[in-house]
Order: C-alpha cells, then structure tokens, then sequence
C-alpha cells in the first residue's frame, strides 16, 4: 500500500471500465461497495484488494479473476 | 475529492490540535509565570473539552450533510486498513509518553506536572492518529 514498486499486482480495470460503457470509478465503487478513492487506488495499483473484492471486481466485469489481475513478479 | 472519511479525519486532527494546542499553550504561560502549582487546570479542561465535543459534532455533522449517502455507509477495507496503521502508530507515542510519565512519577515529579504530561501523550497520540490517516489517505489518493 505504501510504495507503489512494492506492488506487483497490476490489472485492467481502467480497459475494462471503457469496454463496459465508460463506467466511472464512483459506478463500480457502488457496485462492489466500496468508495471512489478507494476504486482508484486499486486502478492505480496503490492500494491491493483483498481476494474478495478482487473477485467482485472480476464479477462486475463478467470475466475471470487472472484477465483483470496479473501478478508481475518484481525485477532484480 | 477527498472521501468522507479522509474529510472527518481532518476535522478530527484540526478540533484536537486547535482546542488542546490552546489548552497546552495557556499551561505553558501558566509554568513561565511560575503558578503551576496553584493553577486550577481542571476547570479550564473541562470547559475545554465540552467545546471539542460540540465543534467535534458540528463539524462532523455538516460533512455528513454534504456526503450523506457516503456518511451512512460503512468504512471499506482500505479505509479500515488505514484506520488500523494509525491506531498502531497511535498506540507506540501514547506508550513512549505513559513509560515516560512512569519514569518521572519515580522521580517524584508533581501531580501537576505528571497528570498533565499524561494527558499531553493522550492528546499527542489522538493528534498523530488522525495525521496518520490523513498522510494515508493522500499517499494512495
């Protein structure tokens, strides 16, 4: 959460948003549940979900888990 | 924008450093002028902290009304996440003031200055706390 490089989980949330009718942040944050902020932390990589909301977040865009989230192993 | 949460934790950081940074100010001039020991603090406090509860309420009352809908749900788990850093770094400056106050009650310190010095790591920890949050909520902004 603190340091973005520590973060090796990336996704496609922003793509997907556009594909899905250019839905906001504040569209899928009530979907999941969540606030804005936080959808946008997750966009950016900032911040990452846990397992559950990861899974919600899969289920809004009707794809699965491994096409919205990619695990980037870190660089040595 | 910022989140309603991120939003009543400044109104929270403000309402206490404003309010006891009064109060420690004014103990401050009291121990210059040497009147530490018959100075009634208790009555100042009191007073002071009736006015932190209402500005407190007022303040986070009109937040609400702005973000109503936001207001009435529950914190998300990054928002929880957050809470629960700033609690711990909160509790590590409320135990350096409380071994720090021990340390002077061995030494024979006054009540004045130990009750006061006790409520002073209580207040630094609250004010920490809510800085905290607010650092954490603008770093993943």
């Amino acid at each position: 959460m603190r340091d973005v490089d520590r973060i090796h989980i990336r996704n496609e949330i922003r793509r997907l948003r556009f594909e899905h009718g250019e839905m906001t942040q504040a569209e899928l944050a009530d979907r999941i549940g969540m606030t804005r902020q936080t959808v946008n932390a997750i966009e950016q990589a900032k911040y990452s979900p846990s397992l559950e909301v990861a899974f919600q977040i899969a289920q809004v865009f009707d794809r699965p888990l491994e096409t919205v989230f990619h695990y980037e192993p870190a660089r040595r | 924008m910022m989140s309603f949460r991120e939003k009543s934790a400044w109104v929270s950081l403000l309402a206490y450093a404003g309010v006891y940074g009064y109060y420690f100010w004014v103990l401050s001039s009291v121990i210059a002028a040497g009147q530490a020991t018959t100075f009634r603090f208790g009555d100042l406090l009191v007073r002071l902290m009736v006015l932190l509860a209402i500005v407190e309420l007022a303040l986070q009352l009109l937040i609400a009304l702005r973000a109503p809908r936001e207001a009435k749900l529950p914190a998300d788990e990054r928002e929880r996440l957050i809470t629960l850093k700033a609690t711990r770094i909160a509790f590590h400056v409320v135990m350096i003031g409380a071994a720090t106050i021990c340390a002077a009650i061995a030494l024979g310190a006054p009540s004045f200055y130990t009750t006061n010095g006790l409520f002073l790591a209580i207040v630094v920890a609250e004010v920490a706390r809510y800085a905290s949050q607010v650092v954490y909520f603008r770093r993943d902004a």
